[in-house]
């Protein structure tokens, strides 16, 4: 499986944690798209059930960015897991918001409110 | 005198630092022991130069490199790195650092190397106030089918808009996006004739496909034609491939509630939010992109001359869709 260039995976408990570069993702798109199957791969391969999103205030991005949270979220709700993003710069926020994707998937200010949310039991 | 700020949250580097610094005349040192206090520093004394570590709890060097090219890109930024982290170093200078230094080496190179950065950014500071007095730029690019040409092409045309005073920040963020949405259709959709389903369904098979046209003809002759046209109160970025183009009224925006989770589409919707104006020729197979400077009060309308005549775009539907973009 090749090293991330892109992304870096983290987990904490039944969380992955994919976190994208703090600098801006820009016309890396086969990239972007290798990298999103090697993460669902970890996925599936971890156990983990949930996913979440550090934008790590990645400036700004573009759709075949907003494609792969797409597929992501799309993936986490196929398995029954859990799918969130946080820690958003304005601009990052902003995309989703054009996307709608902000109807879609809880977005949280910071790694630790969502990892928090994500916790609790379903209800 | 000549302001240089130290950053480092090790007391003992930061003082050697200044010290070494502190023994040139007219150089006079400021510190900060971490990244949010750099930046305050940076607002309230506007140093010449910043010296920073790479490695510091907080605000890491990096993260600091990047405010500061975002809040003040006419200070140049050496980070200073510790053995091992020459990755990160290199990382460093492509986010815009001017240069880097090893710990290992300060007291040999420090002086000199800040010498050269200080020389070659009052050169940019000339260039910059040059700019202060330019009232239009227009230019014109035939790349060839080349996606390394545009990443360099769409920072030299969010440059001229920032120079101008046209916009910065978020807006100069937001016209990257709206260019680089462009020109990936033109390449992608227009001259190589690749439908955005064919990525949905095998992205793998969609980028082997490019790169096998990128070599064929007809495909690997045709050209992207990019007009650029940025005045003081407004930037037309003309964007055309040679592909057979496609039809804007067939778009559907991917917004609607039974829409929002389609797979392809938000490239023309993020220019068409970014932009002012987003139009395409009868044949589909060119953009108009249009940002205005946003006036947040109103006073007195500055005279420029000359200011940009409008692009010839009509915004009507052609007879065919051709790929999807």
């Amino acid at each position: 499986m090749p090293r991330s260039r892109i992304f870096t995976v983290e987990r904490q408990d039944d969380t992955l944690i994919l976190v994208l570069p703090g600098t801006d993702i820009t016309f890396a798109d086969e990239e972007v798209l290798t990298e999103v199957d090697d993460v669902l791969y970890r996925l599936r391969e971890s156990g983990a059930r949930n996913l979440l999103i550090d934008f790590g205030q990645t400036a700004y991005f573009g759709s075949i960015l907003l494609g792969s949270v797409l597929k992501f979220g799309t993936r986490l709700r196929d398995s029954g897991g859990r799918f969130a993003l946080c820690n958003m710069s304005a601009s990052g926020r902003e995309m989703l918001r054009i996307a709608r994707f902000d109807t879609l998937w809880p977005i949280y200010d910071t790694r630790e409110a969502a990892l928090a949310a994500m916790q609790q039991p379903d209800g | 005198m000549t302001l240089i700020l130290v950053v480092d949250d090790s007391a003992v580097d930061r003082r050697a630092a200044g010290g070494l610094l502190e023994r040139n005349d007219g150089w006079g040192v400021i510190y900060a022991a971490d990244g949010q206090e750099a930046l305050l520093q940076m607002e309230r004394h506007q140093p010449d130069l910043v010296v920073a570590d790479l490695v510091m709890p907080g605000i890491s060097g990096l993260e600091l490199l990047r405010i500061a090219k975002g809040q003040f890109p006419l200070i140049p930024v050496v980070m200073v790195t510790g053995k091992g982290s020459e990755e990160t170093a290199v990382e460093a200078l492509r986010q815009g650092a001017a240069s880097y230094l090893t710990k290992r080496r300060l007291t040999q190179d420090l002086a000199e190397t800040v010498t050269l950065v200080l020389n070659a950014a009052a050169r940019d500071r000339s260039d910059a106030r040059l700019m202060d007095f330019m009232t239009q730029l227009e230019c014109r690019f035939v790349l060839e089918s080349n996606l390394s040409l545009m990443p360099p092409l769409v920072n030299f045309l969010q440059q001229a808009g920032t120079r101008m005073q046209l916009f910065d920040g978020a807006e100069r963020l937001h016209v990257g996006v709206a260019l680089e949405e462009g020109l990936v259709n033109a390449y992608y959709h227009g001259n190589l004739e690749i439908d955005s389903q064919l990525r949905v369904d095998d992205y793998r098979a969609y980028y082997e496909l490019a790169r096998l046209r990128a070599q064929q003809p007809p495909y690997r002759d045709r050209r992207i034609y990019v007009t650029a046209r940025v005045t003081r109160s407004e930037a037309t970025y003309v964007l055309r491939d040679e592909g057979p183009g496609f039809d804007p009224a067939s778009y559907v925006p991917p917004t609607a509630p039974d829409n929002i989770e389609r797979s392809f589409g938000r490239g023309l919707l993020l220019m068409r939010t970014f932009m002012d104006e987003v139009r395409f020729n009868p044949a589909g197979n060119e953009v108009t992109l249009v940002k205005r400077k946003v006036v947040v009060d109103a006073p007195p309308a500055p005279h420029f001359p000359a200011e940009v005549a409008s692009c010839p775009a009509v915004e009507s539907s052609p007879s065919s869709a051709r790929t999807t973009r």
